[in-house]
C-alpha cells in the first residue's frame, strides 16, 4: 500500500506519497497554485482524489482525478444556493463519502453553512434543504474562519444517520438521511454568551466533531471552549478537556480500533494567538476516554508560534495509528507511532488549511 | 458579432480560447448565457449565481471599466469588445 498526504494551503494542493508506510515522503506535485485548497477526499469507492480549489477570481470549485492528482477534471458544478437565497456559497470546508453501498454519493458543507449532496460523484450538487430551514437557523454566525458547516460525519454504526458541525451553529444530526435534524449540543458550553446563557441548544462554535468506527455512539468533539465525548450520539456532551493545559483547539484525532483513544492539539485560549500555551506545539493523547491527557511531541518544534486548524491535523492506519499535522506557519509533520515520535516533512509550505491521509492500494 | 477576451486559464479550463466570438447581445449577462452552450462553467466562474460579476474580476466594455457589478447592467453595442480581467485584488 501507498499513502498519500494531500496537503491543502492558502496557495495550492500540495501532494505527498509515501512507499514505506509513511517512514518517507517524496512531492508528487502541487496542484491549483494560486488558490486556497481547504478540504479534499480520497474516495476509494470510486478511486478518485476530489478537491474543492477556491479560486479568488472564479469561485469555488470541485475537482476531480483518477490519477492521484497528475490530472484533474474541473467541469463539475460546485455547490451552489439559488439566485434568490440570501446566501451564497463562497467555499467549501468538507467533504465525506456518503454510505458504502451508495459509491456515487458524497456531501459537502459548505459557506456559508450548509449541507449539500450529491449522487453522481460530485459532478452535480443538490442542498439538503431541512438544515438550513431549521428553526434555530438563526442562531448561527460567522466565527473568524467564516460562517462554515466544516463537519461531515456518516455513522458507520447506524443507517441514515449523519452528524455535521457548523462554526458557530453548533452540532446537528439526522437520524433518517437528513430529511430532519435536530441540535445535538446538550451539555456543550458557549463561552462568549452572557452568564446565565451558556448552555444554549444551537449557536455553539464546535470546531471538529469525530465519531468512533469500533463503538457505536461514541463520539468526540473540540469545541471553541472544551473537549467533550458523548456515549449516546451527541444526544448527551461530557466535558473531558479540564486537565488539558488549554480546551481551546481545532483538530480532533479518533483511533479505529480503540474508542477510548483520542488525539487534540491545544492552542492557548487566553489569547488571540491561537499558538500552543507556553509557545509550544504539542498534541494530547488519551487512552482512558478522557479521564487522562498526556502529551505526545517529541520532535514537534519547541517553541513554536504556530498553530493547527481544524482540518489540519489528521490520522490514518489502525495498529499503529498514523498521525499527521499542518500548521500555519506551513510546517508538516508525521508520526508513526501514535504521536510518541514525530518527523518533519516539509517546512516552508503556505500556510496549511487541510491535511488528509490515505493507504491506497497499488 | 462581439468579442470576448477572457483569461487564458479560464479559457483553458471551459475549453475556450482567450478571443471568443459571440453573437451580439444587449447585455452581458445575455452574453453569457448564450456563451454557456459552448463553454459549459464558463457564466458560473464569471458571475456570482445572482448574476454579479465576481468580486476579484474587472469588466472593460470598448475600453471603459464597467462600474457595476449586475451584468444585466452591463450594456454591450453592437460589435462591443469585451475584456475581462483578473484585478489586482484577488491575490
Amino acid at each position: 500500500m501507498d499513502t498519500l498526504l494531500a496537503v491543502g494551503t492558502m496557495k495550492g494542493l500540495f501532494r505527498f506519497l509515501s512507499r514505506d508506510d509513511g517512514a518517507t515522503w517524496t512531492l508528487a506535485g502541487v496542484d491549483f497554485k494560486e488558490e486556497p485548497v481547504y478540504t479534499a477526499l480520497f474516495d476509494d469507492r470510486t478511486s478518485t482524489l476530489i478537491a474543492s480549489p477556491q479560486s479568488f477570481f472564479y469561485g469555488p470549485q470541485v475537482a476531480r482525478s483518477k490519477d492521484l492528482g497528475e490530472t484533474w477534471d474541473t467541469s463539475a458544478t460546485p455547490p451552489a444556493y439559488s439566485e434568490s437565497d440570501a446566501e451564497k456559497v463562497t467555499r467549501l470546508w468538507a467533504l465525506a463519502k456518503g454510505p458504502e453501498d451508495e459509491p456515487n454519493v458524497l456531501y459537502a458543507g459548505v459557506e456559508a453553512s450548509g449541507l449539500f449532496r450529491s449522487e453522481d460523484a460530485g459532478g452535480t450538487w443538490q442542498e439538503i434543504e431541512s438544515l438550513r430551514t431549521h428553526p434555530t437557523h438563526d442562531t448561527w454566525a460567522a466565527g473568524f474562519g467564516g460562517k462554515c458547516l466544516h463537519t461531515i460525519v456518516i455513522d458507520p454504526h447506524s443507517a441514515g444517520r449523519i452528524m455535521i458541525a457548523c462554526s458557530t451553529g453548533g452540532a446537528y444530526r439526522s437520524d433518517d438521511g437528513g430529511k430532519t435534524w435536530a441540535p445535538k449540543n446538550k451539555g456543550v458550553r458557549v463561552d462568549f454568551a452572557p452568564e446565565g446563557q451558556n448552555f444554549p441548544e444551537s449557536g455553539q462554535c464546535v470546531h471538529k466533531v469525530a465519531g468512533s468506527p469500533s463503538l457505536p455512539g461514541r463520539m468526540w468533539m473540540q469545541n471553541h471552549g472544551g473537549v467533550y465525548r458523548s456515549d449516546d450520539a451527541g444526544d448527551t456532551w461530557q466535558d473531558v478537556g479540564q486537565t488539558l493545559p488549554s480546551d481551546f483547539g481545532f483538530g480532533l484525532v479518533t483511533h479505529p480500533t480503540r474508542p477510548d483513544t483520542a488525539f487534540v492539539i491545544p492552542l492557548a485560549a487566553d489569547e488571540y494567538a491561537r499558538w500552543g500555551p507556553g509557545a509550544r506545539l504539542t498534541v494530547w493523547h488519551t487512552d482512558d476516554a478522557g479521564e487522562t491527557w498526556a502529551e505526545r511531541s517529541t520532535g514537534l518544534p519547541d517553541p513554536a508560534y504556530v498553530g493547527v486548524l481544524r482540518d489540519g491535523f489528521r490520522g490514518w492506519g489502525s495498529d499503529p495509528l498514523h498521525l499527521a499535522l499542518g500548521t500555519t506557519s506551513g510546517g508538516l509533520y508525521t508520526s508513526a507511532d501514535e504521536g510518541r515520535t514525530w518527523s518533519e516533512v516539509a517546512q516552508h509550505l503556505p500556510r496549511i488549511l487541510f491535511v488528509g491521509a490515505w493507504s491506497i492500494a497499488r | 458579432m462581439i468579442r470576448l477576451v477572457i483569461p487564458e486559464e479560464l479559457a483553458r479550463a471551459v475549453g475556450a480560447t482567450p478571443s471568443i466570438r459571440a453573437a451580439d447581445a444587449q447585455n452581458l449577462f445575455d452574453c453569457l448565457g448564450t456563451l454557456e452552450n459552448r463553454y459549459p462553467g464558463l457564466r458560473r466562474r464569471l458571475l456570482e449565481v445572482d448574476g454579479f460579476v465576481r468580486q476579484h474580476l474587472n469588466v472593460f466594455v470598448n475600453d471603459r471599466l464597467e462600474r457595476g457589478r449586475d451584468a444585466r447592467t452591463i450594456a454591450l453595442c453592437d460589435g462591443a469588445e469585451v475584456w475581462i480581467m483578473r484585478a489586482v485584488s484577488g491575490g
